[in-house]
């Protein structure tokens, strides 16, 4: 999965437009974590200059805990994955032969795409056909 | 003289299983379920299949697709988004044109992203520096293809999507990958030729 996907995630709900919250993340922690913390940071500030407070950090954490964030393993610049996912994907491979023999883009390239379909182990690949019409 | 010398000169297809070191000359025809073994995560032949695609794009081997494999892959990975849908087996169920077209909504509601992987792969590859192609590309060896379909199709007892992909690979290639054992007649029924037939098995 790659982890240039951004989420706004409602961390208090808005009480007769009171009170609203937000924080502005990446879908994946620790990744441009200074740059989201510095987004987050503006999002607020400006909510909060147009008459909306923000609650602090720890009081959000106190009311909805700590968000869930999986640990990431990076397999090329840009592209993060979950433990799982990495097992999946990339646990049988050399990735390192790889990236000693491609550029970095196409090795870039390359472990984006390899293994981006999770589907069942049972699909025969041998024997495709493409009677479409029929 | 003449007649001697050619027959001398004649060779034909090699066929040989897949294993780590055999070579594999440029230019490459790639079947469809090298591509797509190399794209589905959890099917035993994902890893060989990257073990081939990784090595050809590592040293920039030119790789020759058609869209007769495009055609097959993506109808193959529709069938895969069909049975996920409905936790069907894939080696049983019936996947026509029919129940496409009645899944098709829900396909693309929920696995559009794999319905485009092939695109995106093949696309991200290339701008990344691979030498993909798409074949045929040139109108008189179009014809030379033409040509060899219906003796492939006649000789070496194959469909007629097999015997397109066999002459497109023996018009453009140095070698064939695929891991379909249709082609196993290339073993005992070599044709003319100086195509090597790469299979790989699970």
């Amino acid at each position: 999965m790659s982890i240039d996907v951004m989420t706004i995630r409602r961390v208090s709900k808005a009480s007769e437009a009171e009170e609203v919250a937000v924080e502005f993340r990446s879908e994946f922690a620790d990744v441009g974590k200074i740059v989201w913390n510095k987004i987050n940071e503006l999002l607020r500030s400006s909510l909060k200059s147009s008459g909306f407070p923000q609650p602090s950090a720890d009081s959000i954490r106190q009311r909805y805990g700590e968000m869930e964030r999986p640990s990431l393993i990076v397999v090329a610049a840009g592209i993060a994955v979950t433990a799982g996912e990495y097992k999946e994907r990339y646990g049988s491979i050399d990735l390192e032969y790889y990236r000693e023999h491609m550029s970095p883009e196409l090795f870039k390239a390359f472990v984006r795409n390899i293994g981006s379909i999770k589907g069942r182990a049972d699909l025969n690949v041998g024997d495709f056909v493409t009677a479409t019409e029929m | 003289m003449l007649v001697t010398l050619s027959l001398l000169l004649r060779c034909n297809m090699q066929y040989v299983d897949w294993a780590q070191g055999v070579d594999i000359d440029s230019p490459v025809y790639m079947d469809a379920n090298i591509l797509v073994g190399s794209l589905i995560s959890n099917h035993p032949l994902y890893g060989k299949c990257i073990d081939m695609t990784g090595k050809l794009l590592a040293d920039k081997v030119e790789i020759m697709l058609s869209m007769l494999s495009v055609n097959e892959s993506i109808w193959a990975i529709a069938k895969l988004a069909y049975c996920e849908i409905y936790k069907h087996p894939a080696r049983k169920v019936t996947w026509n044109k029919k129940i496409y077209e009645n899944q098709r909504t829900k396909i693309f509601q929920s696995y559009e992203s794999w319905i485009d992987s092939v695109r995106k792969a093949v696309e991200d590859w290339t701008n990344a520096g691979a030498k993909i192609e798409v074949v045929p590309n040139t109108r008189d060896v179009f014809e030379d293809v033409l040509g060899l379909i219906p003796v492939y199709m006649k000789e070496m007892k194959l469909t007629t999507g097999d015997a397109i992909h066999l002459a497109l690979a023996q018009k453009y290639a140095r070698s064939f990958l695929t891991a379909d054992s249709d082609f196993e007649e290339v073993r005992r029924n070599s044709p003319a030729g100086d195509l090597v037939v790469i299979k790989l098995t699970a």
